[in-house]
């Protein structure tokens, strides 16, 4: 609209032919694996509308979208609900919309540079077999936000990396209980929760790095220490479930912790 | 001045995130209500149990009753408000408590076709479900009313009398409609006779599963005991079929069994029957 605003709108039908489909493991974790479309199997598709607008100069970029996406042909494997499976007693389908805003500013140039973003999200799937309502999609992240900013001093380098996204959502198991046949067969279950109920606690982590370029007539010397998940954040990956004793074993699976890594590069000129 | 806020605000972020670790709770806690609803065609409500899911780290190997809900029967504009009873079932070994929601008073009778909402309410937590009374089945018969049983010197004589098809007991119904029943068969008598006593003691009842057909061979080796048996053919909902072929909890699937509890687990869900009788004597 001027040198320096610039609105955009885009909108666009996909199709998919390789479906990303998600297993469902309640007791170690989700998985993925992919399946190429066929009679059985419904290709996937999406309708994205996308509306944001651009105000950047020689050294800062400031940008805002905004986007709703409709999805269809959405698969999920899980033996939970066998009896009422779309494809051979595990396959479900379903459908969905991921709706949100993004939002990004950046320091483009200068001794400090770096940039800001922050994205509002909600993704909600619907599988009407495997829940009655519409749930959040198991990498639904409702905040996700990042900094990052460089810092050039002489020859030394500085960076620095924070992030945070809110829990992304997992189903467990909750109790056990009884029922009783007319037989006087009495069966134990384990109730599992609503799909997607519970969020694991939010992720963040910051890193660090300082590198150093240093030159001598043949070799460039790269030198570098960086710092990944400095305060060392237990991350929560998924969780485990031993049902098989009693107390139940219930275990967090954690992310990578704080990771110290230091490099020494020779190039030569 | 302006890398040294950029600086600040950076390491300031660092710091509250690290005052602020987030607990996870070990397993979210549900206390769900499972209930055990069955009603019969023509006798009073006295089947409607209720208890507490257990935590995943209670040992227990029996379910907490409920006594304290408050349960109704709903029929149309008509409400039945069902009390608990207290009974208790002691063994030589053991004693077992149990709280059944009855209906007192002799108002209620349950018929075909009627429509029962049950409605309950125990602190926070409100259930619902809907059963429909089936009918009743028709033309249910047997070819055999009376079996005499010889005395048996052998156990291979006692063997090759319930396998002889003279000792088959033939059950016949119609179902043009292809609705499922099962078939429940009691000894009545209070002290009945083994029918072979050199044999490890036996159930004096079967039940079996539910099924569609219109005729049931019932093998004289399904009757353990002398005396009077009723055999009952149940006309159940689907539903109860369901809860029956989905029972079976496979420990990695996780798979629940059919539930039509709303706001809880479990089965509501209706019987209509009708009963023919066999009694064994001993030949003489």
């Amino acid at each position: 609209m001027t040198d320096r605003f610039t609105l955009k709108g885009a909108w666009g039908n996909y199709f998919q032919f390789i479906n990303n489909i998600v297993l469902e493991d309640v007791l170690q974790g989700n998985s993925n694996f992919w399946l190429v479309s066929d009679d059985n199997i419904p290709a996937g598709s999406a309708e994205h509308q996308i509306l944001g607008f651009k105000y950047e100069t020689r050294k800062y970029l400031f940008e805002v979208e905004g986007y709703r996406k409709y999805l269809d042909g959405l698969v999920e494997y899980t033996r939970r609900f066998q009896e009422l499976a779309d494809y051979g007693n595990y396959f479900f389908f379903g459908d969905g919309y991921a709706e949100g805003v993004e939002f990004l500013a950046q320091k483009k140039s200068g001794a400090l540079n770096g940039w800001f973003s922050y994205t509002y999200a909600n993704v909600k799937y619907d599988f009407g077999a495997l829940a009655p309502e519409p749930y959040p999609a198991s990498h639904d992240k409702t905040h996700e936000a990042k900094i990052v900013g460089m810092y050039k001093w002489g020859p030394w380098n500085f960076a620095s990396t924070f992030v945070y996204a809110t829990g992304t959502p997992y189903t467990t198991p909750q109790s056990r209980y009884y029922l009783p046949l007319l037989n006087g067969d009495e069966f134990t279950y384990i109730h599992v929760s609503d799909k997607n109920e519970f969020r694991l606690p939010d992720y963040h982590r910051m890193d660090l790095s300082i590198f150093r370029q240093m030159q001598t007539p043949d070799f460039k010397w790269d030198l570098g220490l960086s710092v990944f998940n400095i305060y060392n954040r237990k991350n929560v990956n998924y969780r485990e479930y031993d049902l098989d004793v009693v107390p139940v074993v219930v275990s967090d699976v954690m992310l990578l912790p704080m990771t110290i890594t230091l490099f020494f590069k020779v190039t030569l000129k | 001045m302006n890398n040294k806020l950029f600086f600040s605000a950076l390491f300031s972020i660092t710091f509250l995130t690290l005052s602020c670790e987030d607990d996870l709770l070990p397993v979210p806690e549900a206390d769900l209500i499972v209930v055990r609803g069955y009603l019969y065609a023509g006798q009073p409500v006295t089947d409607v149990i209720l208890a507490s899911t257990l935590a995943l780290d209670d040992e227990s190997e029996t379910a907490i009753p409920i006594d304290s809900a408050v349960v109704v029967l709903k029929r149309s504009a008509e409400e039945f408000v069902l009390a608990p009873v207290h009974s208790y079932d002691t063994t030589e070994t053991d004693t077992t408590f149990s709280i059944t929601y009855t209906y007192p008073n002799s108002d209620l009778v349950v018929a075909e076709g009627d429509t029962f909402i049950l409605d309950i309410n125990y602190g926070e937590q409100h259930l619902t479900s809907e059963a429909i009374v089936p009918a009743k089945p028709d033309s249910f018969s047997s070819n055999i009313d009376t079996m005499y049983v010889p005395s048996f010197d052998r156990n291979r004589d006692y063997i090759r009398w319930i396998f002889a098809d003279s000792n088959i007991i033939r059950l016949n119904w119609d179902n043009p409609e292809d609705h499922f029943h099962y078939l429940l068969m009691d000894n009545v008598e209070e002290d009945p006779e083994p029918l072979e006593k050199t044999l490890p003691p036996r159930w004096r009842r079967f039940i079996s599963e539910p099924f569609i057909d219109t005729s049931y061979a019932m093998l004289a080796s399904t009757i353990t005991h002398f005396g009077r048996h009723d055999i009952v053919l149940f006309h159940v909902q689907t539903n109860y079929v369901l809860l029956y072929q989905s029972s079976g909890q496979n420990s990695r699937d996780l798979n629940e069994p059919y539930n039509n509890i709303n706001g809880g687990v479990g089965m509501f869900t209706a019987f209509n029957s009708d009963t023919v009788s066999i009694v064994l004597l001993p030949q003489k």
